[in-house]
């Protein structure tokens, strides 16, 4: 029971920390998707007729 | 653990399977003037403090980490009742699993939420997420 304790507090530090240091990158992830962002955009708009 | 800067949110979560993986669902603003969010599933690189889109945990977990992201998609979508959600996965292949995913989920789970593919010529998928409306006209 003491150790499930201690690896929540441990996971805790750690999210704090990764998150302090990775809090305003932006996203790699995004930058790849640059060519998808108008059919995206388009997507996203035809959803207000389905939803 | 939720983190808000300016138009982005993201949100942290630790990935326990073979091993601890610290992984960011962020959701960044496509559209300064408007609701709609990418969301981009990444790993924390604890060497480099930097989010990765590349590393292939293959940590054990997939459901677990299926399961937060749709946690995330539920809170973001009740913070933000109006906002769009557009995602792909890394490959054609994450995108076929995402999708078998979703639609084992669809049926019992995903009551209220909207999910839409829209498929690309090179085998992948765009994935949009929205709340479902309540159409208050019907009894």
């Amino acid at each position: 029971m003491k150790s499930k304790e201690k690896n929540k507090t441990d996971f805790s530090a750690a999210l704090q920390a990764a998150m302090e240091k990775a809090k305003d990158q932006p996203s790699p992830k995004l930058k790849k998707v640059e060519h998808l962002i108008p059919r995206m955009m388009d997507g996203l708009m035809a959803l207000d007729q389905l939803s | 653990m939720h983190y808000q800067g300016g138009l982005t949110h993201q949100y942290w979560f630790v990935s326990v399977g073979k091993c601890s993986v610290i992984k960011c669902v962020q959701l960044e603003c496509m559209n300064s003037n408007s609701m709609f969010f990418h969301l981009s599933l990444l790993d924390y690189n604890p060497k480099n403090g930097s989010l990765s889109d590349q590393l292939v945990s293959n940590n054990g977990d997939t459901e677990l980490v299926m399961n937060t992201v749709i946690y995330c998609f539920r809170d973001f979508l009740s913070l933000f009742p109006n906002a769009r959600i557009t995602f792909t996965g890394n490959s054609p292949a994450r995108d076929r699993l995402f999708k078998m995913w979703i639609s084992k989920l669809n049926q019992e789970v995903l009551t209220d939420l909207l999910i839409v593919l829209d498929h690309l010529d090179d085998g992948g998928i765009i994935f949009y997420v929205s709340k479902k409306r309540v159409n208050l006209n019907h009894p």
